[in-house]
């Protein structure tokens, strides 16, 4: 789990209830802001200015959470895993998730929120990657620090992601990976699209 | 609001839905938590830490045994079935909890 923040702490919650086997790796090198706190509920005033990702694990009180206040880059020592999740909030620290999961051949799950939308992708390792869905520029657009963001959506962003994951574990085929899935908070609607058929025509060097 | 809470609730006071005025409504308004746990209490969380008062039913999983529902001042406003599976079980809490606030801020304005 990169990230311990508005989706990552969720996530990581809901993955120790529902993996019961699982065991989690939450990299998060922020420290909790008061900001965080609408909708990052595993945190609270007393935590302010300390590392997210110890904080989670303390709040969580589970032994499978393995907490590293790091940044996620370039200089970063992965560990091995089988599945790596996204809870960042910028295209440099997935294009850098996704680097390593494109050498390593495995699976990762891409995820954001702002205001009251977000999106979901289960990202295989032979399949659609990043600029297959974007664009190669992947222009920087409005962050939650500018537009605001929903708690309740983020955790809604969340679920999208950890029911993807449990679709994996049951079966790595199905067609439901290969699918953005677009939340939209008003109305309290999912939709999804399909995402292109074939292998990824880019390279990662 | 003080400064503090201006910046505790800043990410919903930039959303036209929400602003100033409806955060301050939001500070005000106590609502009531009741069904089945473990999602009553993620209910419970993520409503208190959007700003609102949150109580919880004494009896909480037999009123409702499939899933939770809120209400303010006694009256029901949203119920929210939830499936088996964890995943969509957050997912659907997620997205039912937003409507909630939306219609909950449009029914405070109006008052």
């Amino acid at each position: 789990m990169v990230g311990a923040g508005a989706i990552g702490s969720p996530l990581a919650a809901g993955l120790v209830s529902a993996l019961p086997e699982a065991e989690i790796i939450v990299v998060d090198g922020d420290l909790v802001e008061r900001s965080n706190l609408p909708r990052q509920p595993w945190f609270s005033l007393k935590d302010l200015g300390r590392p997210k990702a110890r904080v989670l694990a303390e709040a969580l009180g589970s032994k499978r959470i393995y907490p590293r206040v790091e940044r996620v880059d370039e200089a970063f020592a992965w560990p091995r895993v089988d599945l790596v999740m996204d809870g960042t909030d910028n295209w440099a620290a997935r294009l850098t998730i996704q680097k390593f999961a494109r050498h390593t051949g495995i699976p990762w799950l891409f995820s954001g929120a702002v205001r009251w939308e977000g999106q979901v992708a289960w990202m295989a390792p032979e399949g659609p990657c990043l600029a297959c869905l974007f664009g190669s520029e992947l222009t920087e657009g409005l962050r939650c620090f500018e537009a605001g963001v929903v708690g309740m959506v983020t955790l809604a962003v969340a679920g999208q992601a950890l029911a993807l994951a449990q679709k994996w574990l049951i079966d790595p085929k199905s067609a439901e990976l290969h699918r953005l899935y677009l939340l939209e908070g008003r109305q309290g609607r999912i939709w999804s699209v399909g995402l292109p058929q074939g292998r990824c025509p880019h390279i990662y060097g | 609001m003080d400064d503090a809470l201006l910046d505790q609730y800043s990410r919903q006071i930039l959303l036209d839905d929400v602003g100033y005025d409806g955060q301050e409504l939001l500070l005000r308004t106590t609502v009531e938590v009741e069904g089945l746990e473990p999602f009553r209490g993620w209910a419970q969380r993520y409503l208190a830490a959007a700003g609102l008062q949150v109580s919880v039913a004494p009896e909480p999983g037999e009123s409702f045994p499939n899933g939770v529902r809120v209400l303010v001042a006694g009256r029901l406003i949203r119920e929210i079935p939830l499936p088996g599976n964890w995943g969509e079980a957050l997912n659907r809490l997620g997205l039912d909890l937003a409507v909630f606030l939306l219609d909950l801020l449009g029914e405070l304005e109006g008052v």
